[in-house]
């Protein structure tokens, strides 16, 4: 009885890492670069199903997946985000919805390798070379980790050179290029920064759940959840993806035990709206305006 | 297999039609506001959902029903403007965005909560009667959605043309501040705008429920069809989003036939990316608009 | 330092335009025109509204592409480069309609360009004595989008000048400033030049600004240049003259 009434605190607490590592790393892309991607679960969902496949199809150690993964959603994020880039704003977002749903397709019909919709079970044999734990102190150290790398690399980026060119590419393209900037470049970079941090939060799911199937981890929710925890707590620092994580986890995993999907993304949507009109520079930042009057 | 062409054809014509009413008010919405509303396709699913429990609960015919359901979604529109869009007309891209995303994950699970998943359908007379011409059927539902489409569309254009908050609402778009300089009322020209796009968005949801199935996520599948004809024809162009309807619908029905039925929806995709990275003013908008919509 | 400005002219070139022809539809914004600027010369550039000069310093500045002509840089063929590339080669420009970054203060503004020939710290340091040269030094730490338009027009000069130009190409920087504020800037243009031995093209609508500061004068109308030379006989020049009087509108 305890200790599952403690499982399920810790599994709040794993997801609650997990999410804010997520979000953290769409905060480098859409917060600092101004490249506010709805796709992030393309990524998210490509880092889970390589590190399966490999895994389950070819025996070896899901750690060669993630390293798989980590370079295989970094060169796809050059590639389908390369063209993008000469879109702007909505636009943007709008080719990025895109990705995800094609790799749900791809998923669902790619059956020798991803066994299609009926999805793929992870066996649960813990060890540390296969990074199954029966612990979740495990998962939650872990999770911690990648949350604070994440937070690490943002703060890092923050205000340094990569943060500036990346403020100044989003506030104005034309003033960045004449101050010497490689637009391109600078978005590249950050772009494949963010989807290598989200595969490995992909890795981390395939390996923490133990299952994955298409709608799963390439849902729009994801990614529309990666967003909210950032705009909630506040888009563009370094901590607003953390905060945003805790408010929101905990109090996701509260409602799902009273509400199903309905209400409960209901909930969600409501959140959502609310932080975008009434606090839209979210918790950390309504926290430091209020600090400075 | 050749003489099912006409057939795949018209078939593709008939839903084209659809397909542009349906995105009608998405490019009328980018067009004035230079928002691209996510939440459009919500809009067409409570107008499905209103004309099914009309239908259900006083059986009133789903056409009869836009004259119902098109007053209170302009209603509902303007309030919704104010509300919702007002606050982020100047907002940074992000909150735009997510505002209407925001908007769209409510109206959803709005539908969710008091109706639940299932997936409905309205029966009438009419609804498996259909015009043999030629070789060629025609289906009622269909052609009905496509004249009503059509009649609609020219009704819009018309009104842009000569009406004078028609001509108003052109003036704003040419030049938002100029317009206001002008003595141009923004502030409803914006209310305005907003509410006859969400309402155009409800005469499609009715003509629909004859023909579609109505759930509380049909909005997500029918908009993204919307959006690919919107950027095929060009935001923000009336004519270009009938014109891109009726391409994507035969392009549509014919990969359906010919290759796969999976297929038909990933040829709408590479179309979206490939017109977004080629044309992104889209086949009849004005070179720029882009520009204008998205900096 | 105090050359007079024929002196300071006679410095080497710098930039050459020749040809440059660039079209808007049926609209021809820039017909043919040709230019050359000199190390420590101060160009000026007029015209009635509409003329094409922000559209000639677009093309200078690799905003724009021309349809035909071509521009070297150094020595070097920069037809057609990149706005990167242009301002990495040492191109520094102020936009007319201006365009701060509007969520970074003074400082970072100015930031963003130094940090293309220093790393962070020096960065810093650079960018500041820059703000304080343009006279900016008491808003360093403003956000920019708090700033006056005044004030917006100085940081546009300080974010020209941040990447170290060669040349600096200034577009209508005095519009809306006072006399006194003429004055100053007036003195910081010419310091430029002669001590920093900077290439300037500026365009201005005001003639005394022009007339104390350019060592020549280029006027552009419907696109096309229509009279080049010393500013007193450029100004006297009746070309010019009926092209100002014809479209005062
Ligand atoms: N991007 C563009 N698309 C279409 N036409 C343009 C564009 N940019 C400039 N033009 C047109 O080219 C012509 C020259 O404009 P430009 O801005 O270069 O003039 P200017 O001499 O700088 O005028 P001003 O003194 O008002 O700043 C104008 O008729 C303008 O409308
Ligand atoms: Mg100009």
């Amino acid at each position: 009885m305890s200790a599952l009434f403690n499982d399920y605190y810790l599994n709040i607490a794993v997801m609650t890492c997990l999410w804010a590592a997520l979000s953290g790393a769409w905060n480098l892309m859409a917060g600092y670069g101004g490249l506010v991607s709805l796709g992030q679960s393309a990524f998210f969902g490509i880092g889970a199903y390589i590190t399966a496949i490999v895994y389950t199809k070819y025996g070896l150690s899901p750690w060669l997946g993630l390293i798989a993964g980590i370079f295989v959603t970094t060169g796809l994020a050059v590639v389908i985000s390369w063209p993008c880039f000469r879109l702007r704003g909505a636009f943007f977002s709008l080719a990025t919805l895109v990705f995800p749903i094609a790799m749900e397709i791809v998923a669902n019909n790619w059956s020798d390798f991803t066994r299609g919709p009926s999805g793929i079970a992870i066996p649960f044999r813990p060890g540390l070379d296969t990074f199954i734990f029966s612990s979740r102190w495990a998962y939650l150290i872990a999770a911690f980790v990648l949350m604070m790398m994440v937070y690490g690399i943002t703060r890092w980026m923050h205000r340094g050179k990569l943060g500036l060119y990346l403020i100044a590419v989003r506030d104005d393209e034309a003033t960045a290029a004449s101050a010497g900037i490689n637009t391109v470049k600078v978005k590249l970079v950050v772009t494949m920064i963010s989807a290598a941090l989200t595969a490995v939060g992909g890795f981390f799911y395939a390996q923490y759940i133990l299952f994955l199937d298409p709608p799963s981890v390439f849902s729009i929710d994801i990614s529309v959840q990666i967003a909210l925890l950032s705009i909630i707590g506040g888009l563009g620092t370094p901590l607003g993806p953390i905060v945003g994580s805790l408010v929101m986890t905990p109090l996701d995993g509260v409602l799902s035990q009273f509400f199903g999907g309905g209400p409960r993304l209901l909930i969600y949507g409501v959140a959502l709206l609310a932080a975008v009109l009434l606090a839209p520079k979210g918790i950390v930042g309504t926290m430091k305006a209020w600090r400075r009057s | 297999m050749l003489d099912i062409l006409p057939q795949l054809l018209v078939s593709g014509l008939l839903i084209g039609g659809v397909y542009g009413l349906l995105s009608i008010g998405l490019t009328l919405i980018f067009g004035m506001l230079r928002i691209v509303n996510f939440a459009q396709g919500e809009f067409i699913m409570f107008a499905m959902f209103g004309a099914f429990w009309l239908h259900a609960l006083w059986g009133i015919d789903p056409y009869l029903s836009i004259f119902i359901i098109t007053p209170v979604v302009f209603g509902l529109g303007q309030l919704i403007e104010r509300v919702v869009i007002k606050p982020i007309l100047h907002a940074p891209h992000a909150m735009q965005i997510f505002a209407t995303f925001g908007l769209s994950v409510v109206l959803q699970n709005l539908a969710l909560t008091f109706w639940g998943p299932d997936y409905r359908s309205v029966q009438t007379s009419y609804t498996s009667q259909s015009f043999i011409v030629g070789n060629v059927a025609i289906s009622a539902t269909s052609l009905y959605a496509f004249l009503v489409a059509f009649l609609m569309a020219g009704a819009l254009m018309a009104f842009l043309q000569f009406s004078r908050d028609g001509k108003a609402l052109r003036a704003m778009v040419q030049n938002r501040y100029a317009a206001s300089l002008m003595g141009v009322n923004t502030d409803r020209l914006n209310r305005l705008a907003f509410g006859a796009g969400v309402a155009y968005a409800a005469v499609a949801g009715c003509i629909l429920t004859p023909i579609y199935y109505t759930y509380p996520t049909a909005g997500v599948d029918l908009i993204i069809t919307a959006f690919v004809v919107v950027v095929l024809g060009g935001l923000g162009s009336v004519a270009g989003a009938m014109v891109g309807g009726l391409i994507i619908g035969v392009t549509q029905t014919l990969t359906g036939f010919f290759i796969s039925v999976e297929l038909k929806d990933v040829i709408a995709l590479v179309l979206f990316i490939l017109i977004l990275l080629i044309r992104p003013q889209g086949l009849l908008g004005r070179a720029g608009m882009e520009e204008v919509g998205t900096k | 330092m105090t050359g007079t400005p024929t002196q300071a002219a006679a410095g080497k070139e710098l930039m050459r335009a020749s040809g440059l022809v660039r079209r808007f539809g049926g609209l021809v914004a820039v017909n043919e025109v040709s230019l050359s600027v000199a190390t420590s010369e101060i160009v000026g550039l007029i015209g009635p509204n509409g003329a094409g000069k922000t559209s000639l310093f677009n093309i200078l500045s690799g905003q724009l592409k021309p349809d035909s002509g071509s521009v070297s840089f150094s020595g070097k063929d920069i037809t057609g480069a990149s706005v990167t590339i242009c301002a990495r080669a040492g191109i520094g420009r102020t936009f007319q309609i201006v365009k701060p970054l509007t969520s970074l203060t003074v400082h970072e503004n100015v930031m963003v360009g130094a940090l293309l020939h220093h790393p962070l710290a020096a960065a810093r340091d650079k960018a500041a004595e820059i703000v304080r040269r343009v006279g900016m030094g008491p808003l360093l730490e403003r956000p920019a989008g708090s700033l006056t338009l005044e004030s917006r027009k100085r940081l546009e000069l300080a974010r020209a000048l941040s990447i170290e130009p060669k040349i600096l190409l200034l577009d209508e920087i005095l519009a809306g400033l006072n006399a006194s504020e003429i004055n100053e800037s007036i003195h910081l243009i010419r310091s430029f030049a002669h001590e920093d031995g900077l290439a300037v093209i500026m365009i201005e609508h005001n003639l005394h600004a022009v007339m104390s500061l350019a060592d020549k004068v280029v006027v552009l109308d419907y696109g096309r240049k229509i009279a080049e030379g010393k500013p007193e006989a450029v100004v006297r020049d009746p070309a010019v003259v009926a092209a100002y009087l014809g479209s005062d509108d």
